[in-house]
């Protein structure tokens, strides 16, 4: 066991530090000038505003000083650099942000299961029944259906329409939790339903798989209900594959942020992203990246570790 | 067996698997809370709900100058600290708080210090913050009754020098008084400050005389008429230097100026706030008001910045907002409908829709080339078709409608030839006075056409490359880039005919001129940044002229002039002009007649509503 996980923290760390370098030099490579930003819309820079700024920015420095620099700062210090654009420095922007991404993040992952898990064990115990059929086409709404258009129809009813709910005005929970949930409603929905269909889809596929074990059979043969044998003893095992796709919800919140905090204008990671890879802000970016592809291979040790715990049948080492 | 070593190994441990799943089921439920409220600090909320709470205390009573202000504790703190502290406050909803006014704006500002500031859109937020030395009115007038400076004497021989008496009674908002020696010190800041933006402005200005705390006197190293209009745009911006210059460059996160507003927080991309300041200058009878209210009006006023446009449109229709920048004409039938909004609109004072071409690339090397572009091209019909009919025709050159050196070029196409089809038979003459055939052409590669991105750019490019296509079949290869790209491409590299561009409204002529037009600008169309490429030999002279000059017929001759080549020569073309449309609640006053100043940006002081 220990050797497992001795193997697979290696390998992880040796995707962040890929990752790492990877973030540093796409930005360097792709064409583009960071300092264009700060000139404005139509605007150029002038030379001498452009050396200045490079020397305070250490874009003059050869590249792998400049990595050395970024990498040794995060490590040592705890220091991301600062905005190109704002001057603010990344590190603690970068938490705010976080925090309230994954305001999000656990609000969708949590509401994605409670539907998800429910609507696959309905449409596995009851396949190409009416109540299937929905699930199916709830699931594959929900992949096809742009987030992005999906935002701006709950607007349009929700905030226009109606007037119910407002179509930005992020609160953290702590702050005010009324107001938070009102804010959260919409982007929440828009995230979950994918994840929730998502997780239907696994789920179903892998109840369908379970029901027909001889285990099952037994248990209906021993004269159990039918839902405790698909509650108790079929659903154990068939969450399980549910178990290993969390790590790719969780990269799949991320790819959500990107657009619903856009739509509904919360001040979390994918806002900022967006904004600074436009603007080649490259610290951020390069933050970003990095922070992201943590917190996902993270996920993914972490599922990997648990999914061994969960099921006997699998061994390490 | 593996089953029976794997409970075997469960027992020894005395955790049964149920146990264990129950308690990964707890332990999972307790991290994703402790993941919510683990990551909130304490001491940030504090600051954050200290400055919300700061805000919604502020009445008339309170002193300004105290140490209470968010913004003076932001002065007397450790930069780094602060920075944090401002980037850690809480966002939160901004609707509620009594008599605060809310706006909407669509883009986040790059700075709140005047100074150092890139965009365009900055000075919509640190116009709460700060006052000019000398302000335009909304018809680019100055106006000493609403300028630091209350008059100014230019004292002849012209251009030597300019004598302004400065407000008494004046005071930033940390408690400091504004003295000529703020004007001596913002004017070494903006000269000398490594990442001043308008620091080519004013570097004629060798020396501030503070003869008395209430007389200040530039003195030029030669004439330029500019600098007095350049006087209300950022580098005309009074901040309290000794401030600026002890947070550093985190003075853009925590300004200190003397402005109505003092500052209270900034969420980047979230929203800007600002706390009434009591002891305003101004403070006074509001203008066209019944009652006795005060300037400015609202104890607080939140600037909220959207990333989406529609996000924006939609949370102001829906009663969150009091004033909203309409970004994109399609909004405007909405506040159109609205029985709750009007919409305030500014010709001129939004970004125009201009032609950037490259003489110095084949074919544009030939001036027949590059007009028998420009009448082929029919802005007219991308207006309808892109801008839903709301920009305006473009009768002038760079400097728009409502400036006061606008005029129309009679070498304007669409002022030569107001008849389409007769635009475009002009079209085809200029080709073949060109020599150049399309088949030439287009062997040759034909045009290639660029913008930054941006949706309704594009469109009109895709537009205006079909429109040339049509008319003189020449091919042309569009190619939208990103901003970042887009500028060293064009104005650097040089890698492109043509660019649809677009500049804002500026007060003073020799913005543009010098930066566009002059052998050396930065912007100019033909030749690579650094490089001397004169676009013209009369230019540089009649551009040098115009900015010693302080006659302003005589001036405006001198742009007549420069007007005639850059038009009448295709080296850039205006096709259309930006009207700004705003937005505004009805229940808010005086927005017709204050809301835009001089550069046709929002100047929020004059605001106040009628609302109990």
């Amino acid at each position: 066991m220990s050797a497992y996980l001795t193997s697979r923290v290696l390998q992880a760390l040796f995707v962040i530090v890929l990752v790492a370098f990877a973030s540093f030099a796409i930005f360097r490579v792709l064409p583009g000038d960071p300092l264009a930003a700060l000139s404005g819309e139509g605007e150029a820079i002038s030379p001498e505003r452009r050396a200045i700024l490079e020397e305070e920015l250490g874009l003059n420095a050869p590249l792998y000083e400049q990595l050395g620099d970024w990498l040794g700062g995060i490590v040592l210090r705890g220091d991301f650099g600062r905005s190109v654009l704002t001057r603010r420095d990344v590190g603690p922007e970068l938490l705010e942000r976080l925090q309230n991404t994954l305001h999000i993040g656990v609000a969708t992952i949590i509401l994605g299961m409670l539907i998800g898990v429910p609507a696959g064990v309905l449409s596995a115990v009851r396949p190409n029944s009416l109540a299937d059929r929905l699930v199916t086409s709830f699931s594959v709404g929900g992949v096809a259906i742009p987030d992005y258009l999906i935002g701006l129809m709950l607007i349009l009813l929700f905030t226009v329409t109606w007037d119910v709910l407002p179509a930005a005005g992020f609160v953290r929970i702590w702050e005010d939790p009324i107001q938070s949930l009102r804010g959260l409603a919409m982007p929440v929905i828009v995230v979950s339903w994918v994840l929730s269909a998502i997780v239907a889809r696994q789920t179903r596929s892998s109840m369908l798989e379970v029901l027909r074990q001889d285990y099952v059979r037994t248990a209906r043969a021993k004269g159990l209900r039918e839902g405790k044998v698909v509650f108790l003893h079929a659903l154990r095992n068939g969450l399980l594959p549910v178990v290993t796709i969390v790590g790719l919800l969780l990269a799949r919140v991320f790819a959500g942020a990107v657009i619903v905090e856009q739509i509904f204008n919360i001040p979390g990671m994918g806002l900022w992203m967006v904004s600074a890879a436009l603007q080649r802000d490259l610290l951020i970016v390069q933050a970003m990246i990095l922070v992201i592809a943590t917190a996902i291979v993270i996920a993914n040790l972490l599922t990997d570790i648990s999914y061994g715990i969960l099921d006997p049948r699998i061994r390490y080492g | 067996m593996a089953e029976k070593n794997y409970w075997s190994r469960m027992r020894r441990s005395r955790m049964s698997r149920r146990s264990l799943l129950r308690a990964s089921a707890r332990a999972g439920v307790g991290a994703a809370g402790l993941a919510l409220v683990g990551c909130g600090d304490d001491d940030d909320d504090g600051a954050a709900q200290q400055a919300s709470s700061d805000a919604a205390a502020a009445d008339d009573d309170q002193p300004s100058s105290g140490d209470s202000s968010p913004a003076a504790t932001a002065a007397a703190d450790d930069g780094d600290d602060q920075q944090q502290q401002t980037a850690a406050a809480a966002p939160s909803g901004g609707v509620g708080i009594a008599n605060e006014l809310r706006a909407g704006m669509h883009l986040n500002t790059t700075s709140l210090d005047p100074h150092v500031g890139t965009s365009g859109t900055d000075a919509y937020f640190f116009q709460l913050f700060h006052d000019y030395l000398v302000m335009h009115d909304a018809d680019s007038v100055q106006q000493g009754s609403i300028s630091l400076a209350e008059s100014w004497e230019v004292p002849e021989p012209q251009g030597s020098k300019v004598i302004f008496s400065l407000r008494d009674g004046v005071a930033f908002h940390n408690g400091d008084d504004f003295t000529s020696e703020d004007v001596r010190l913002n004017l070494e800041r903006v000269t000398t400050h490594p990442s001043s933006t308008p620091k080519d402005n004013f570097s004629v200005i060798e020396t501030v005389d503070t003869p008395d705390r209430l007389t200040a006197t530039y003195n030029f190293s030669e004439p330029s008429a500019g600098v007095m209009h350049l006087l209300g745009d950022r580098g005309g911006a009074i901040v309290n230097v000794r401030v600026a210059d002890e947070l550093g460059d985190q003075y853009g996160l925590q300004p200190v100026g003397t402005g109505p507003y003092s500052f209270g927080e900034w969420v980047d991309q979230q929203h800007v706030t600002g706390i009434r300041n009591p002891d305003h200058w101004m403070n006074g009878p509001m203008p066209g008001a019944a009652t006795g209210d005060s300037v400015p009006y609202f104890d607080n006023v939140r600037f909220r910045i959207f990333g989406e446009n529609s996000t924006m449109v939609s949370t102001a229709l829906s009663g969150d907002l009091d004033i909203c920048f309409i970004p994109e004409a399609q909004f405007n039938p909405q506040f159109e409908d609205s029985p709750t909004w009007d919409i305030v609109a500014l010709e001129g004072a939004f970004i125009s829709e201009i032609l950037w071409m490259n003489a110095s690339k084949r074919p544009f090397d030939n001036i027949n080339v590059r007009l028998a572009v420009m009448h082929a091209v029919h802005p007219e019909a991308v207006n309808r078709a892109v801008h839903n009919d709301l920009m305006i025709q473009a009768l002038g050159g760079q400097w728009p409608v409502g400036t006061w050196v606008y005029e129309e070029v009679p070498s304007n196409p669409q002022v030569a030839y107001p008849d389409i089809e007769a635009r475009r038979a002009r079209a085809r003459e200029h080709l073949e006075l060109s020599g150049l055939t399309a088949e030439q052409i287009n062997a040759d590669g034909g045009l290639k056409l660029t913008t930054y991105v941006n949706q309704v750019k594009i469109d009109a490019c895709q537009i205006y490359a079909q429109q040339i296509k049509e008319v003189l079949g020449i091919d042309v290869a569009f190619e939208p880039l990103e901003l970042v790209q887009y500028i060293p491409a064009m104005a650097e590299n040089g890698e492109y005919h043509f660019a649809v561009t677009g500049w804002s409204r500026y007060p003073e002529p020799d913005w543009i001129a010098s930066l566009a037009y002059t052998s050396t600008g930065v912007y100019n169309p033909n030749g690579k940044q650094g490089e001397s490429h004169p676009i013209h030999p009369e230019l540089d002279d009649l551009i040098g002229k115009a900015r010693q000059t302080f006659d302003i017929e005589e001036r405006k001759a001198f742009y007549r002039r420069v007007n005639e080549i850059i038009v009448g020569e295709g080296h850039y073309y205006t096709m259309l002009y930006g009207v700004n449309f705003t937005g505004v609640r009805k229940a808010i006053q005086n927005a017709n007649e204050t809301l835009f100043n001089g550069e046709g940006k929002w100047q929020t002081r004059w605001l106040y509503s009628d609302e109990a």
